[in-house]
């Protein structure tokens, strides 16, 4: 799962040990990018 | 069905606007090709799509609504129900993402404006992605209207029938939409839509002419209103004949 630190901006790649928080600057803030996927939509 | 006569009264430069009188037919019918001009005569307008890149400030979902409503050019009779035209957009902000900006893989097909807003993108702001257009009604869905003010009155006769008195009301005699004097033609405006214009200190009966009806038309882009008539009436006749096998069976 990759987040984005909202303080220093860089991507971030959680693990089950480190907990929320970013291994960069330490901050506890982050963003989930969304998907490169290419999203499907229907229009109603 | 017997014969009916069109007379054009008015049309505008781009085809989207005309205005004609049709003479020998029913309310019924009148009213019948009016329904069919909004619901019948399919069009062709975006139904899915592919987001690649949306890091604008509005979901996927809601941009596709607004792709949807452009109207798109529906040459008739090129395409079947059902079937799909491809059409790519892709803008970089800063900047405004305007239908013009669609790309058509087919020739016949493209916006039928090119000024039609779709988002603002702020800086590094992006919007990619493919669309697929789809031939259907307007009862499937408004998006799919071709006529979008499409309506009807009767064709009017005035007649003076004598003076007005000497201290008779002066009220204006609002009357809109088309008239007809010794069989010539003359829309309501002309006159500022106030009978007394035309007839100053006249006494006048307006009547309706039966079985003749002034249409205005204007579509959304997608096709020429004369071809939106024909299209409709053409609807029409295919039901009618479905109707007719469907009972002798």
């Amino acid at each position: 799962m990759s987040y984005k630190c909202s303080r220093c901006k860089r991507d971030v790649e959680l693990d089950e040990y480190g907990g929320v928080r970013c291994p960069y600057c330490g901050h506890r803030v982050l963003l989930k990018e969304r998907s490169r996927d290419v999203k499907e939509v229907q229009v109603e | 069905m017997s014969e009916f006569d069109v007379e054009f009264i008015d049309r505008s430069e781009d085809d989207r606007d005309a205005r004609f009188v049709v003479r020998g037919v029913t309310p019924a019918f009148a009213n019948g090709i009016r329904r069919a001009m909004i619901a019948d005569v399919p069009t062709l307008s975006i139904d899915e799509l592919r987001v690649i890149e949306n890091s604008s400030v509005m979901f996927d979902e809601m941009i596709g609504l607004r792709l949807g409503l452009v109207p798109l050019t529906t040459p008739p009779g090129e395409f079947e129900e059902g079937e799909t035209v491809t059409l790519a957009l892709d803008v970089q902000g800063p900047a405004t993402a305007y239908s013009g900006d669609l790309v058509s893989a087919d020739g016949m097909v493209a916006p039928a404006d090119e000024n039609v807003p779709i988002i603002d993108l702020k800086e590094s702001q992006r919007l990619e992605l493919e669309a697929e257009a789809v031939l259907d009604h307007g009862k499937t869905h408004a998006k799919h209207q071709g006529g979008v003010a499409v309506g009807y009155r009767h064709l009017q006769t005035v007649e003076v029938v004598g003076d007005l008195g000497e201290f008779a009301d002066d009220d204006p005699q609002i009357l809109r939409g088309v008239i007809e004097e010794d069989g010539e033609l003359v829309p309501t405006e002309e006159f500022g839509n106030d009978l007394r214009n035309r007839y100053p200190g006249k006494e006048v009966r307006v009547e309706d002419v039966p079985g003749a009806f002034v249409f205005d038309v204007e579509t959304d882009g997608s096709m020429s209103a004369p071809e939106l008539v024909l299209e409709a009436v053409d609807s029409l006749y295919a039901r009618a004949d479905e109707l007719e096998e469907a009972v002798q069976l």
